[in-house]
């Protein structure tokens, strides 16, 4: 009889361990997956276009951006030949940047203009008679709007968004 | 006394208590294939038993995915996912390349058992109808990973378009980690990416010369995707062998 307590005490022990091993396999596991994003929209080109009124020596210039445009910012400047000279006018909102450009202060949001853009020729010649041709090129660029960590707007100028010029006035 | 000795030194005692042993063993193993549950998932199989295991991905502050294992009633899993970045952008308001977006980042153990945590980020680009872009740049996603000393960047395991943290301890049920991020920025050279074309027309006399920008990334769809593991603690260098096969003690756990 003792044999079997012992038999008996043994399979009871190796029945409990057993327990043990089962559950060894399995673990405990879990696990989630999502993600999110956004469209980056650049627009296929920042369509801008340069016009210009002339009046009394003085090229009246201004920038328009296309309805699907992108908010850009925008900078001029003018070239001229010998003969007469040229100053600029800002009106306020274009300022001087000392590197030849003048830029528009405020962004260029789409569908809409600049202020305009004063280019008066000076020293003209006694002789000119009307007719007579100036070759002044005004040229422009703009560039998109880019955002700092903080949210401010700056400029890239080295990646230009659109340019154009207009020239040789009568 | 004498009567209980003798009733415990009879073999029909001991017949008898083995036999309660027996069958109670064999009802206990019956209950634990009850709650035994298989779930596939794409890499790797799951084993479950008759313990609750979760976990909660939290953006900016707010739950918006998990997946919780619940024995009270029905035993099934509790699961939910809203999305990321869906308070993003306002209504009408475009993306600002360069700006750096709060995208503060936590995990949550929404089990009952402690857990190591593992979490995988994923960025990418799509384009309008989903598929995705080999050839554009994922590192113009950019991702402000924080909180260093608490998750650890499994460098073996990740990539450009993919990166690997491992929380450095144990996550108790309820706790919620450190953020392991907290801005993301679409860098403002995505716009320096373009194929520029210049034309020249001659229209009344005057030359107008004009320089056309298409952006590569314009109308492209940045992707940020987060997968969050988590595994018991118990036996815990097993567990993350079999489930996450990488060796606890080469990513700081176990």
């Amino acid at each position: 009889m003792k044999r079997w307590k012992i038999l008996l005490t043994v399979l009871a022990l190796v029945l409990i361990m057993s327990i043990g091993i089962g559950t060894a396999y399995g673990y405990f596991t879990t696990y989630v997956v999502t993600r999110g994003g956004h469209v980056v929209t650049l627009g296929e080109s920042g369509r801008t276009d340069i016009y210009e009124r002339f009046s009394q020596w003085t090229k009246h210039v201004t920038v328009s951006s296309a309805a699907d445009s992108d908010p850009a910012f925008v900078r001029i400047r003018a070239y001229w030949g010998a003969g007469y000279s040229v100053t600029y006018e800002g009106n306020g909102v274009w300022y001087d940047g000392g590197d030849g450009w003048w830029y528009y202060t405020p962004i260029l949001q789409p569908d809409s203009s600049t202020s305009e853009f004063d280019v008066y020729i000076s020293n003209v010649p006694s002789d000119v008679t009307e007719g007579d041709e100036f070759n002044i090129v005004v040229v422009y660029e703009t560039t998109s709007v880019r955002y700092r960590a903080d949210g401010t707007p700056y400029a890239d100028w080295s990646v230009r968004l659109d340019s154009g010029t207009v020239g040789g006035v009568g | 006394m004498d009567k209980v000795r003798r009733i415990l030194r009879s073999p029909i005692t001991t017949v008898v208590l083995f036999v309660l042993a027996a069958a109670l063993l064999l009802s206990g193993a019956i209950g634990g294939s009850r709650a035994a549950l298989s779930y596939y998932a794409d890499s790797y199989y799951v084993q479950m038993a008759m313990q609750n295991i979760g976990v909660t991905l939290n953006e900016n502050g707010t739950a918006v995915c998990w997946r919780n294992y619940s024995s009270d009633s029905s035993g099934q899993w509790v699961t939910s996912d809203s999305g990321l970045l869906t308070g993003m952008l306002g209504a009408d308001e475009s993306l600002r390349l360069g700006y750096a977006y709060p995208e503060l980042l936590t995990v949550t153990n929404s089990g009952n058992i402690n857990e190591y945590v593992r979490v995988s980020i994923y960025r990418y680009w799509v384009d309008g109808s989903g598929a995705k872009q080999q050839e554009l740049d994922p590192s113009l996603i950019e991702l402000g990973l924080t909180n260093s000393g608490s998750w650890r960047v499994d460098e073996a395991a990740s990539t450009e378009e993919r990166i690997v943290l491992y929380y450095t301890r144990a996550l108790s049920p309820g706790e919620t980690t450190p953020a392991f991020m907290d801005t993301l920025t679409i860098s403002a050279d995505t716009a320096a990416r373009v194929t520029q074309t210049s034309t020249e027309t001659m229209e009344n006399g005057r030359m107008y010369n004009t320089v056309r920008t298409v952006y590569d990334y314009d109308g492209k769809e940045f992707q940020l995707e987060v997968e969050v593991d988590a595994v018991q603690t118990h036996n815990g260098a097993a567990a993350i062998q079999s489930a996450w096969g990488v060796n606890a003690s080469s990513v700081g756990l176990g």
